[in-house]
């Protein structure tokens, strides 16, 4: 009989891992016991290390997560912020193109 | 400073080499109150860990707290969470972080690639044992997940394929170097990939998925079922969404509201397959047999294993007949090379019809049959008069049966000698004909004559003679009557064991001049196993396999030895050879 890796406890860690993607994190979930109890000891190694480490980040600032959260945030608006910039950018060009080419025509 | 602090306060080891800030330090014991926020919780439970670092109780609480917490982060973030936290450890320094985190990324990294390695686990000694003499029936109890990993030279993972990362894979049926020859002749792609696989390439042709079917066989665009071998490899394994596939499954299903659970629950399956659940109702099911099924957890019942194989092993001999339905269907209608084996969603009559005797079902039971599904009077008949006159032309093309009868008169011009009954008994005293020798054309030249196979004098002559024919004869058995496979003569096997159809396991029941496997000698042979070792029947089933196949022993040469597409010489077309084996 295979040696099978309780579902719920992979679960829980991989619902709590900020380093491996959600699409890998699905991949897991659907791979077979076999591939589970392969992989388990790393991810449990990942949940150990990463504990520690967030461990030592709010001991020198208890608002950790909440900036790590807002970081995040921060990032994302730049990223949309950038996007837009170019996306306008884009409009800029397309309308100085069009006013040219009217000019031409003129 | 540190160290004053160290050793004035007593504090310990923890606030040393974690920098617990002041407001920390000197805060005093947060709230009692049940109703802490979480950040309230934390700071509470990082005050206690700062007075009590070597406390268990208050470590736990913290690193629960902390694991809690980036859960609910990994939610909100998803794959921003990585981003963001390479950007904070960048900005806000952590002790020993950037080595910590190389750990960490090492870590996933390896997670990554453990499972895009495509490798499965090598089967253990047990399952080598156990696949060594498994049947396709007890093969298909296996979860079609679980299949794959069985029949794959690297074992390779069904959801390895199912995500997409598989570009190629290579399939195999021998197991503890024992070629299961039983296991291979009825397991088909479409029972081992999983559903998400669409489309394949096989030696530079593409066979796809039928559009509505979830797991059913791959067909080439000329209609040609996937076959796999020894050493088939797949390779462009494309796979795609199943949404829109799944969502036309469902509303089949709920016009098929009426039908009881085990009915729905065959439905289901039928359609996963991409077959008319009605034909597959009535042709599965004979009067009086009940579906089984069993409760699941929940009050949900389902298909028993054993009966589930059953059915599958059914509505893949469907999606079999389709091959040989094409076939009949471009001889009774040569002009054309359309043929329909479902209109709507329904399965056309002439296929009903076809597969009916496909599966050796007297006229009685096709009647039974398709009447239970539906079919009308004037289509059953219309179908029955089709297949009929299918049936005489694929009789007249030469396919197994009877060899034709020679006379004198017909010898005229083909071979010198004037005597067929001598010429035969000739034939029988002859053990070895070297490839291309006189005597070999003359006993091929007169098989030609007897395999019935619709030949002209002048392509007889020329089938005889054929370079292509010499060398496959050279290559198969170098001209010996009734020689063994290799395999059969290392298991210390006799010719009459063989024509017992005793093989100790071989890997390979071929044998003959051809070596021709025990389907082939049944199918081609005029005296089916009886005829191994007689030099005119190995000849005549060697010959007509050929005709079956490829069409003429040019076409069969061209592609001898490997995987790819040829011309079929009978019918011109483009045809695909997916195994490399032989011819």
């Amino acid at each position: 009989m295979t040696q099978q890796i309780p579902m719920d406890q992979l679960q829980t860690l991989l619902q709590r891992n900020l380093f491996l993607s959600a699409e890998l994190k699905v991949k897991i979930l659907a791979s077979t016991p076999e591939k589970q109890l392969e992989i388990m000891p790393l991810i449990t190694s990942i949940d150990t290390k990463q504990t520690a480490l967030f461990k030592k980040a709010l001991a020198k600032n208890p608002h950790f997560f909440a900036d790590l959260e807002n970081g995040a945030i921060h990032q994302a608006l730049a990223k949309l912020i950038k996007e837009e910039e170019s996306f306008r950018m884009d409009e800029i060009s397309d309308a100085e193109a069009q006013l040219n080419q009217a000019l031409e025509e003129i | 400073m540190k160290f004053l602090q160290k050793s004035f306060s007593g504090v310990s080891r923890f606030i040393y080499e974690t920098n617990v800030p002041d407001t920390v330090k000197s805060a005093p014991e947060p709230n009692e109150a049940e109703d802490l926020t979480p950040q309230q919780a934390l700071e509470k439970a990082i005050w206690a860990v700062s007075k009590n670092p070597d406390g268990l109780a208050e470590v736990e609480a913290l690193e629960a707290l902390i694991q809690d917490q980036a859960a609910l982060l990994a939610d909100k973030l998803g794959d921003n969470a990585i981003e963001a936290f390479n950007a904070y450890a960048k900005g806000n320094s952590i002790e020993g972080s950037s080595l910590e985190i190389s750990e960490i990324e090492g870590l996933a990294e390896n997670i990554t690639s453990s499972m895009e390695n495509t490798e499965g686990l090598p089967l253990t000694e047990t399952e080598q044992t156990e696949m060594e003499g498994m049947n396709n029936q007890e093969f298909l109890q296996k979860t079609p997940e679980a299949r794959l990993r069985f029949v794959t030279k690297n074992n390779t993972e069904s959801s390895a394929v199912a995500s997409g990362t598989v570009e190629s894979l290579e399939f195999t049926f021998t197991f503890n170097g024992r070629y299961n020859e039983a296991l291979w002749h009825k397991t088909t792609a479409g029972q081992v990939l999983p559903a998400e696989v669409r489309s394949v390439s096989v030696g530079g042709n593409e066979f796809f998925r039928e559009a509505d079917s979830l797991s059913g066989e791959f067909f080439s665009v000329s209609g040609e079922r996937l076959k796999i071998h020894e050493g088939t490899t797949l390779s462009a394994i494309k796979t795609g969404d199943l949404s829109e596939i799944q969502a036309n499954i469902d509303k089949k299903l709920e016009d098929l509201k009426d039908l009881s659970a085990g009915e729905k629950l065959l439905a289901e399956f039928a359609l996963e397959k991409g077959i008319d659940p009605k034909f597959a109702a009535a042709a599965f099911r004979k009067e009086g047999d009940v579906i089984e099924t069993e409760d699941l957890p929940g009050g949900d019942k389902a298909l028993t294993i054993e009966y589930k194989a059953k059915l599958e092993s059914f509505l893949t001999n469907v999606d079999r007949a389709k091959d040989a339905f094409r076939d009949v269907s471009q001889q009774q209608n040569e002009d054309s090379t359309e043929y329909f084996t479902e209109i709507d969603g329904r399965v056309s009559p002439e296929f009903a019809s076809f597969y009916m005797g496909f599966d050796n079902q007297a006229e009685a039971r096709r009647v039974e049959v398709m009447t239970s599904a539906g079919y009308s009077i004037d289509e059953i008949s219309a179908s029955q008069s089709w297949l009929t006159k299918a049936q005489e032309r694929a009789n007249n093309s030469g396919y197994g049966g009877e060899m034709a009868e020679v006379s004198a008169e017909d010898l005229q011009g083909i071979l010198e000698n004037k005597d067929p009954a001598q010429l035969e008994a000739m034939f029988k005293t002859i053990r070895v004909y070297p490839p291309g020798s006189e005597i070999a054309q003359k006993l091929f030249t007169y098989a030609a004559m007897k395999a019935n196979m619709g030949l002209t004098n002048e392509e007889i002559v020329a089938w005889g003679k054929s370079p292509g024919l010499h060398n496959i004869l050279d290559n198969e058995s170098k001209g010996k009557v009734g020689v063994l496979n290799y395999t059969l003569q290392k298991r210390g096997s006799t010719l009459a064991e063989v024509k017992a159809g005793k093989t100790r396991g071989a890997r390979s029941s071929a044998s003959g001049l051809g070596q021709c496997l025990y389907s082939n000698v049944l199918k081609y042979y005029p005296d089916g196993m009886d005829g191994i070792g007689d030099p005119l029947n190995e000849a005549v089933g060697m010959l007509r396999y050929i005709r079956d196949r490829y069409g003429s022993p040019e076409a069969a040469r061209s592609v001898y030895g490997k995987t790819g597409t040829y011309v079929d010489g009978r019918t011109g077309r483009v045809r695909t050879k997916s195994f490399r084996e032989g011819y």
